[in-house]
């Protein structure tokens, strides 16, 4: 590469001068002695180490404050974040929180679109990831790329795991098998119940929902489906939101409040803390 | 023939066989046209054994929905339909159907000829993709004008721009020729983006440190390096937080000359380490200093610059992005590689035209209609989400518990000689990072990829392929931050990286941002001319910004906007200038607060 007096290192060279243009193009980073390939030094150059480029596994660099907590450690389980409803936003925190999580491929299909030119033809994969241990995510992401459908399609079913709450269709011995309670959950035209069934029965359902009860981690079920069930799409979210109702469900073993109490001490030193902030909605529908 | 028998003829087409209406309607051809006609916008197949014969019924009743006949059905004979449409003089159905025959040149000859339409000649080009026709275009278009200026506008990124302005004579007059060439440039303009990575900390492993108090190098970390004494002295009173008035911590140093201009260039950013002060603009600034260099010559030969990548031209890229998920786009986005020096000759050509400079031009801010495009999509979004979520389990006072004890929240320590680690930053070119990445990952997915397409081929038996699945446009996000996932998909390649560069581009915004909120960064301080975007910092920086191994500053990305005719007077012994810094705060920050 042809060095100019070997001054012009650092970030793109580009624009003109003012005068020139204000949208007057020049080539960025000719001056880029750097990215592993430069040789000559000279002063003002940028580094030039090499990245390193073969890195079969990169480490993680989290983008948001609750990836760098998960990170660091001061977030320790999945159930953290869903307490407090934090949004996860980035699929890497699911994978550290919960390092035991498979995926797989529900379908890939074919989508057109008709377009002048012809049609376009572009893959749609629906993904389900789960742990087997009462976590659940459904991805379907469409590309034109079949490789690069399913890889976004995991990253969605990864940001979108729930949990799933397990309980007893009679006596509560051993540990929860079967769903608490009977729930529905609907998507288009599919509506799919799950109802709890004992021990023993094992999952009685079509094989897109067996898939999903069996990677989410519940044992036995009974199932019913409405509607449409050829579409896989809705029917796997179908049941996706069924299991997402386990935990929005009030079971009377529920009913008692958690009261979250405060030493006095620390109520006079929030006092003082919200005193500064702007008042927020949720002093005012404080639970106790 | 009226309606009522039309719509009784092609609705019954079980009991009334085409062929027997086919015979019967011989004798008058209109109506047979009309019927004919109406049995294949029903169903093209119908039609299948007289599509011949329709050619020429269209030929001579409805000229106009020939092409679209033509484009749709299979089984006229070629020959037969080219003879009918050159005798009546339709010329677009002969040029298609040349196109179809294989005979690109005679094709391209019509539209040049006859239809004298520069642009359909274009897209016919295009659609062949043939090297050969477009040289043939080219050819043909020297000394014509019109045809030029439509090459310029549409065909940036087909065809070899070097050899099309060659071949322009020096005297020749070229209405709009301006105009073509801005966009030209601004095609130019729109993927050359630079990113910067953490390389080794000083005195890292090839032990060949760059003199740290060189200014003419990028880095994170320590101590500012300014071009003299003076400088240093000055600023260290006036680097002082706008809210609390503490003293700023010097965060990173950017060395960016700029194209064709004589000065050495670097940025500094310093920003207030006190966490209430974090994520807001008024508590970071940006110092610009300058030393005018001699030692560079003023070039417009570029000898052997490496091959640029170059986009589809602008409104390719937007239709693409229309019809499909806007994150594809990098996977089936043709980009050819083309010599830069191009854009240098680009300008000679510019005294074609009388004189004007290009700065007076009014060329649209791209960044406030792509965040205000966002804008709108994601409004209905985010509306229908806010409305499904749920009211978290636990209650606030218990998330402040929780806050208390996991989080220590850091207070600021006097110690005002604390600096960030140093570290010195490495640069390369979006593009090459991402060709490299996609090499990688087709390498490591091949197995994987086969696999899969096994797996494809089982579905064509199966009935409901495509029929009742929809295309999703935008992707049911679970967080409902679309903004947020298109950066994510933007960054995927290279998530460590740290900086951002790309002079008069666009910011990668990181969360939805209202279209107001960057107007304060649109006014140089110095001079009053507008301000272009010069780089940004991105988030992935935050975990390299620590004091005694806890994050000591946080954001979410930092725009620097600097001033777009660079003021600087150096007579008057300037030393540095200041420029516009806008902060936006991590997308999860407002949960923590």
């Amino acid at each position: 590469m042809a060095e100019r007096g070997g001054t012009r290192g650092g970030f793109g060279t580009r624009g003109g001068r003012g005068g020139e243009g204000g949208r007057g193009r020049g080539e960025g980073g000719r001056g880029r002695g750097e990215g592993g390939r430069g040789d000559s030094r000279g002063r003002g150059r940028g580094r030039r180490g090499q990245r390193p480029k073969d890195d079969t596994t990169k480490a993680w660099v989290p983008v948001t404050k609750l990836g760098r907590l998960v990170n660091d450690g001061k977030i320790r389980t999945l159930e953290e974040i869903y307490l407090f409803s934090l949004p996860i936003k980035e699929a890497d925190i699911i994978d550290r929180l919960l390092p035991d999580l498979k995926d797989e491929v529900l379908k890939i299909m074919p989508v057109q679109k008709q377009t002048r030119a012809g049609q376009r033809t572009r893959f749609k994969a629906i993904v389900v990831v789960g742990d087997g241990k009462g976590h659940i995510g459904l991805g379907v992401k469409c590309s034109k790329e079949v490789a690069t459908a399913i890889r976004g399609a995991i990253i969605l079913a990864k940001l979108s795991v729930i949990p799933v709450r397990r309980g007893y269709w009679g006596n509560k011995i051993g540990l929860p098998h079967t769903v608490p309670c009977k729930v529905t959950g609907s998507c288009g035209s599919v509506l799919v119940r799950l109802i709890p069934a004992p021990r023993g029965t094992s999952l009685v359902c079509a094989p897109v929902p067996k898939k999903l009860l069996q990677m989410a981690g519940i044992q036995d079920c009974w199932t019913a489906a409405k509607g449409c069930t050829a579409t896989l799409g809705n029917f796997a979210k179908a049941t996706y939101a069924a299991m997402a109702a386990t935990y929005s469900y009030l079971t009377p073993d529920l009913w008692k409040e958690t009261v979250f109490t405060k030493t006095p001490f620390q109520e006079y030193s929030d006092h003082l803390a919200i005193a500064q902030k702007k008042l927020t909605v949720g002093v005012a529908n404080k639970n106790y | 023939m009226t309606t009522t028998a039309l719509d009784m003829l092609i609705n019954h087409m079980d009991k009334l066989p085409v062929r027997s209406v086919y015979n019967v309607l011989q004798n008058s051809p209109r109506n047979l046209h009309a019927y004919l006609d109406g049995v294949f916008s029903k169903n093209p197949n119908d039609s299948r054994d007289f599509h011949t014969a329709q050619v020429s019924l269209y030929a001579n009743y409805e000229p106009e929905k020939l092409l679209g006949f033509l484009r749709k059905a299979g089984n006229y004979n070629l020959q037969e339909a080219l003879a009918i449409c050159e005798v009546k003089n339709l010329y677009r159905e002969t040029v298609f159907l040349y196109g179809r025959a294989g005979n690109g040149p005679v094709a391209l000859q019509i539209i040049l000829e006859q239809l004298h339409d520069i642009e359909e000649a274009i897209k016919f080009c295009r659609e062949t993709g043939s090297e050969q026709l477009w040289t043939r275009l080219i050819e043909q278009s020297v000394g014509k004008p019109e045809f030029i200026r439509g090459l310029l506008n549409h065909a940036g990124s087909d065809i070899n721009l070097q050899k099309l302005i060659d071949s322009i004579g020096a005297d020749l007059r070229i209405p709009g020729l301006r105009d073509s060439l801005c966009k030209i440039m601004q095609d130019f303009n729109i993927q050359m983006v630079l990113l910067g990575f953490i390389d080794e900390p000083k005195g890292g492993k090839t032990g060949y440190d760059d003199d740290p108090s060189n200014w003419t190098i990028s880095r994170i970390g320590g101590q500012p390096a300014y071009p003299s004494e003076e400088v240093s002295i000055k600023l260290k009173s006036c680097l002082l937080c706008a809210k609390c008035q503490a003293e700023q911590i010097f965060v990173c140093q950017v060395y960016c000359p700029l194209e064709g201009h004589k000065y050495d260039r670097t940025l500094y950013l310093f920003a207030c380490r006190n966490p209430s002060c974090w994520n807001t603009s008024a508590s970071w600034t940006a110092i610009r200093c300058q030393k005018f260099d001699e030692t560079v010559e003023e070039s417009d030969q570029i000898d052997d610059a490496p091959p640029a990548t170059v986009p589809v031209s602008a409104t390719d890229w937007c239709d693409d992005a229309d019809a499909w998920n806007s994150d594809d786009n990098d996977d089936g986005v043709k980009i050819e590689k083309k010599s830069i020096p191009v854009v240098t000759k680009v300008k000679k050509e510019i005294k074609i035209e009388p004189e004007i400079p290009l700065s007076t031009m009014t060329i649209e801010d791209k960044n406030e209609k792509s965040s205000s495009d966002e804008e709108d999509e994601i409004d209905v979004d985010a509306k229908t989400k806010s409305k499904d979520k749920l009211v978290p389990v636990a209650s606030i006072d218990a998330f402040n518990e929780w806050k208390k004890t996991n989080l220590k929240q850091q207070t600021l320590d006097s110690s005002n000689s604390a600096s960030f680690p140093f570290y010195y930053i490495v640069i390369d070119d979006e593009q090459d990072v991402i060709d490299e990445a996609k090499l990688n990952e087709k390498k490591t997915l091949k197995k994987k990829v086969r696999q899969l397409n096994a797996i494809d081929e089982d579905e064509d038996d199966d009935s409901t392929k495509g029929g009742k699945e929809k295309y999703e446009k935008t992707p049911d996000i679970e967080h409902g931050d679309v903004v947020f996932y298109r950066f994510q998909q933007k960054i995927r390649y290279a998530p460590d990286q740290i900086i951002r560069y790309d002079w008069s581009g666009n910011p990668l915004i990181l969360t939805k941002l209202n279209a107001n909120t960057l107007s304060t960064t649109q006014k140089c301080r110095h001079c009053q001319s507008s301000c272009v975007f010069e780089f940004q910092l991105m988030p992935a920086l935050v975990n390299f910004l620590k004091i005694d191994n806890q994050i000591g500053l946080e954001f979410g990305a930092v725009f620097v906007y600097t001033c777009s005719a660079n003021c600087w007077n150096n007579n008057n012994n300037d030393l540095y200038r200041f420029e516009n810094v806008f902060v936006q705060a991590d997308p999860d920050q407002s949960l923590f607060d």
